[in-house]
């Protein structure tokens, strides 16, 4: 199937300083290539400040890249779902629904027609012809998204974290975004919530300092983005210094190949097994990554005789050569305490039990 | 398609004028009359600073006065809103695209609805006062085509290049006050020396004021020339904006969303 949208080394700089005398330039994005195609949902994962915000206002065509194309199937249209658009308290809802919608690209007549539609599926009634200042967080966001939906863009762009409003408010419209996300539309999700991408994507893309380290399968992609993550954060504390310093340094510069260069074991808790491997490591750090096992993975920093042992998504130990051998204790532990509670062997080390253990084990 | 998207920016332009007016109707207890009552303020200080305090006013002050302050207020009410027009739609900016351009022409349509309302009133009483309706009233619409041309060029252009150069902001307040004392308000720029009427006549809003008093009251002369150039400014000024406001359409949500 032909795609909706296309970028093609894409790149976006701003200008820090004043108009007229910009003093230093930043790519927030840098040689961004993807698509899109018809009714797939693309996740996209990446830290505070990765460029995802600014990927989306350029997928929302709200700013012009500074390098590269962007191509859109002829008259696509791609928003962003904003919930309260333009929303005035002292307008009904009747009127913002109207106001809203036409922002997003509506015209006056759909609009009109759709209203019907709108006070039904937002089920607000009566107080649909009330000021809005009336309405709770959850009426809010049901006329929200009702409106969203009836602008009826080809591309929905989601962006969890902007979903502004009180605690209800955000959990009420989080709840109707995921309903939406599972339907057939073409939706590009962000989300803090990495699990969320993981369920509810077909495929996904990790951002990383504004360039796309790698896309694929969501859960893949996710092992990567956690591995990476805390990769940096061993190195961090080993060198004490801000993870945001290891990821804009060289070593940030391509993470996906650096974590190539980790050599992937796709046999995952076999690694120990392999000592041969280890002793033909070449030279400089190597790190052994179980593939697709975000859940257990063992990091090896041969030249210093370190060793990094990440479990779960949550605990990193490092420590010397010892910590191999408390490795193998523990997955002989967790194997037995997983099938006496009859639980799944990686779920049983995502969880807290396991957490306690690592800290108790290599503690000695 | 062309065409189409035209018009929908347009409804959505007299939409959100009307949605303007509507909260801003609603927001205050007294509403609609403020309109009103903010010309009939500023008269009564004038009023009785010139004519009562220092007997300065002449015959006919009331009316002299009245017609400057509601052509003014058109004017800055109008130059003020819409330079604030994209910086202040920052929020939606960011989120969605809007043609930037629909941002002046709402504050500009819901601007000069308020004023219109006003200027009937006015009209009403400058029938009663004048005690006539003169056939040179025909030409008023082209006196406000003009002036709307030229609130929309002005405040246009500077609805443009507050967002980049946000030191604009200060100098819009400063600079309309002095333009204030300068268009002949509250006295009859005809009254000083040719010299001197030269300098105060490069005011557009100085001309223009002259005219509708012309018109209006029979004080004085429409005179053409100078308001074809008033015209002429106002178009080009309107042009640049247009220009400066597609060009700079997707660069906006960058300098804004800092």
């Amino acid at each position: 199937m032909k795609d909706l949208i296309a970028l093609e080394g894409v790149g976006v700089c701003y200008k820090e300083g004043a108009f007229f005398t910009p003093q230093s330039t930043n790519w927030v994005l840098d040689n961004v290539s993807f698509s899109v195609k018809p009714g797939e949902t693309l996740g996209i994962v990446g830290r505070n400040g990765a460029g995802k915000s600014t990927l989306l206002r350029l997928l929302a065509d709200i700013i012009r890249p500074d390098r590269g194309v962007v191509t859109r199937r002829g008259g696509v249209t791609c928003s962003l779902l904003t919930l309260q658009l333009g929303f005035n308290s002292f307008l009904s809802g009747r009127e913002n629904a109207i106001n809203g919608g036409m922002l997003l690209g509506a015209s006056r007549e759909h609009m009109e027609s759709a209203l019907q539609e709108i006070k039904d599926f937002s089920g607000l009634g009566n107080s649909f012809d009330m000021p809005l200042s009336s309405y709770s967080s959850g009426m809010r966001a049901r006329l929200g998204f009702s409106v969203a939906l009836q602008a009826e863009p080809e591309i929905l762009l989601i962006d969890e974290a902007l979903g502004v409003g009180d605690h209800e408010f955000r959990q009420k419209s989080s709840e109707m975004m995921r309903e939406w996300i599972r339907s057939d539309k073409t939706v590009i999700f962000v989300s803090h919530d990495t699990s969320a991408i993981g369920s509810l994507c077909d495929r996904a893309i990790w951002l990383e300092s504004g360039q796309v380290a790698c896309e694929g399968e969501p859960n893949e992609i996710l092992a990567h983005y956690y591995t990476y993550d805390k990769v940096v954060q061993g190195i961090a504390s080993d060198m004490g210094v801000p993870e945001l310093a290891v990821r804009k340094s060289d070593f940030g510069r391509d993470p996906l190949k650096k974590l190539n260069q980790f050599k992937l074991d796709l046999r995952g808790d076999r690694v120990l097994e392999e000592k041969k491997y280890l002793d033909n490591a070449s030279e400089g750090v190597e790190y052994y990554v179980p593939y697709k096992r975000p859940a257990t993975s063992l990091l090896f920093e041969e030249e210093c005789g370190r060793v990094v042992w990440v479990e779960g998504i949550h605990e990193v130990v490092s420590g010397g050569w010892d910590l191999v051998d408390r490795y193998e204790e523990y997955q002989q532990l967790a194997g037995q305490l997983a099938a006496r509670l009859r639980q799944d062997k990686e779920e049983f080390c995502r969880g807290k039990l396991s957490r306690d253990m690592v800290r108790l084990l290599s503690s000695g | 398609m062309m065409t189409a998207s035209v018009l929908k920016y347009l409804q959505l332009s007299f939409y959100r004028a009307y949605v303007d007016l509507r909260v801003e109707a609603s927001q205050s207890h007294l509403g609609v009359i403020w309109w009103i009552l903010e010309p009939l303020v500023y008269l009564a200080a004038f009023y009785v600073i010139f004519e009562v305090f220092l007997q300065r006013g002449g015959e006919g002050f009331v009316g002299f006065l009245l017609c400057g302050l509601v052509f003014w207020r058109w004017f800055d009410s109008g130059v003020k809103k819409l330079s604030m027009s994209i910086y202040s739609a920052a929020g939606l900016i960011s989120q969605v695209h809007v043609p930037k351009l629909v941002f002046p022409l709402v504050d500009f349509l819901s601007v000069t609805f308020r004023f219109l309302f006003v200027f009937i009133i006015f009209l009403v009483f400058a029938y009663f006062y004048a005690g006539e309706l003169k056939a040179e009233w025909f030409i008023l619409p082209l006196l406000l085509l003009v002036q709307g041309v030229l609130i929309f060029g002005v405040g246009g252009v500077l609805a443009a290049l507050t967002p980049l150069i946000p030191d604009i902001k200060k100098v819009i307040d400063n600079l309309l006050m002095v333009m204030f004392y300068m268009s002949g308000i509250f006295f009859d720029i005809t009254r000083l020396s040719p010299e001197h009427q030269q300098y105060l006549l490069m005011n557009p809003m100085a001309v223009l004021l002259q005219s509708y008093r012309a018109v209006i009251f029979d004080v004085g002369s429409v005179d053409w020339l100078r308001l074809m150039l008033v015209a002429g400014a106002g178009v080009l000024l309107s042009l640049l904006s247009l220009w400066l406001l597609l060009k700079l359409d997707r660069y906006y949500p960058r300098v804004l969303s800092r």
